[in-house]
């Protein structure tokens, strides 16, 4: 629920501060959303976020300002997680992409999350914001 | 004892073809759900987009009385165009970007709407004009021209707190800032007269004259339309001189937006769309 607020609130490839990538060395999603109003101003507006596993295992989202000031806050998502795989929807081939991105800097359709905890899969899905309908290929 | 290990085997098999079954159409439910959620969602927004689209249809206009129409300093009326959230209908506080802060004059507008919007609600009527300097300060101190309103940082918690309150705004009590107000980098930024909302003309010239330009308005969103004449004598009437009175401009100038932002939430998947589309004018023209 935490993760589709969030990426509901992604930004569109025509903003000027969007960006969306996925690293593939350390299992990274960064992407940047609009927070809107906040008290902090270094977390209002646009911001960076970044989905990974930290080193106790824990599943975060880390926000850092837009604004050149070092400022960043994490929320944890999910503890003990051992491991995540994301998949990316391609709707043009209709495929899951494991881990990896056609295209970085494009917004993908859609996002499988396979997370890890204590030997059991745990499945969540996302749909992304988009300016066009999604069109399923059968 | 074979037999009986014959039989866990089949059973163990089984439940893993039944578990990795079970968890594929349980994954296919929750992409399914989520896509039917999407769709509800766009659904919603495109149902909005239409109505606002058909309220964008101008409506005959009620004949008024001739008398009325002879107080009116109004040439004939011409109908009226809408616009959904145009930008020049606000003030554009990057105009404020050079402004020289020593001279209280220049951000007497500024002051007059803090004033007007947020006076004994958030602010006290003594640091309203030490406040807008301060917010004035802290608009040149940004360098950036991507920055936003909502990024804008004071010295002070206690500014941050009131500048949050105000851009947050609180239903029923006081509305945002961002209803009245826009950051839009622009080398030259004219107030448009035809678009502005009324509480932007009191804070411009005073209320008597809002009340006057703003007569035929059956809409905020209508635009106002009055020749250079008509609108010297209006001001003139009041002892205003064109000199005292910041850039302004009385025609409307094409918008910069050419888009609108229609959000749409489905309630059971919680998914929530933000769509661009074309703005209504804009749609009509390219029709």
């Amino acid at each position: 629920m935490r993760l589709q607020q969030t990426f509901s609130k992604c930004l569109f490839e025509s903003d000027d501060e969007f960006q969306f990538g996925f690293s593939e060395k350390d299992k990274r999603l960064f992407y940047t959303l609009d927070l809107g109003i906040n008290r902090d101003p270094d977390f209002s507006g646009p911001v960076n976020a970044a989905i990974f596993i930290d080193q106790k295992n824990n599943l975060i989202i880390s926000y850092s300002s837009t604004q050149n000031t070092k400022k960043e806050k994490t929320e944890v998502l999910l503890k003990d997680i051992s491991n995540i795989d994301f998949y990316f929807y391609e709707s043009e081939s209709n495929k899951w992409l494991k881990n990896k991105l056609s295209k970085q800097n494009v917004l993908p359709k859609m996002l499988k999350l396979v997370v890890h905890k204590n030997a059991q899969k745990i499945d969540f899905a996302y749909i992304f914001p988009q300016i066009e309908p999604i069109m399923i290929k059968s | 004892m074979n037999i009986l290990g014959y039989i866990s085997a089949i059973l163990i098999l089984i439940g893993i073809a039944f578990q990795s079954y079970y968890m594929g159409w349980f994954f296919d439910k929750k992409i399914h759900d989520n896509l039917k959620g999407y769709h509800k969602a766009y659904h919603e927004i495109e149902k909005k987009y239409i109505n606002q689209k058909f309220d964008s249809i101008p409506k005959k206009r009620e004949q008024r009385s001739i008398a009325s129409n002879k107080e009116s300093n109004f040439q004939s009326r011409v109908p009226h165009k809408k616009e959904l959230t145009p930008c020049c209908m606000r003030l554009n506080l990057w105009n404020y970007r050079n402004a020289d802060i020593n001279n209280p004059e220049n951000f007497r507008i500024l002051e007059k709407l803090i004033t007007l919007l947020y006076e004994d609600k958030i602010i006290d009527k003594k640091n309203i004009l030490g406040f807008s300097k301060r917010l004035v300060m802290a608009i040149q101190a940004k360098k950036n021209s991507s920055v936003r309103l909502e990024q804008i940082k004071f010295n002070h918690s206690q500014d941050q707190e009131i500048f949050y309150n105000m851009l947050k705004g609180k239903k029923g009590v006081y509305p945002s800032l961002l209803n009245y107000v826009t950051f839009k980098s622009s080398e030259n930024n004219p107030i448009c007269i035809a678009c502005a909302d009324s509480i932007i003309l009191t804070c411009l010239f005073n209320e008597n004259i809002a009340n006057t330009l703003t007569f035929y308005k059956n809409d905020p969103l209508e635009q106002i339309v009055i020749d250079e004449n008509s609108f010297q004598k209006i001001i003139s009437s009041y002892c205003i001189g064109k000199s005292h009175l910041p850039d302004f401009t009385l025609k409307h100038k094409k918008s910069h937006v050419g888009e609108t932002i229609i959000s749409a939430e489905e309630e059971s998947t919680h998914i929530r769309l933000h769509q661009k589309m074309p703005s209504i004018n804009r749609a009509r023209k390219n029709s």
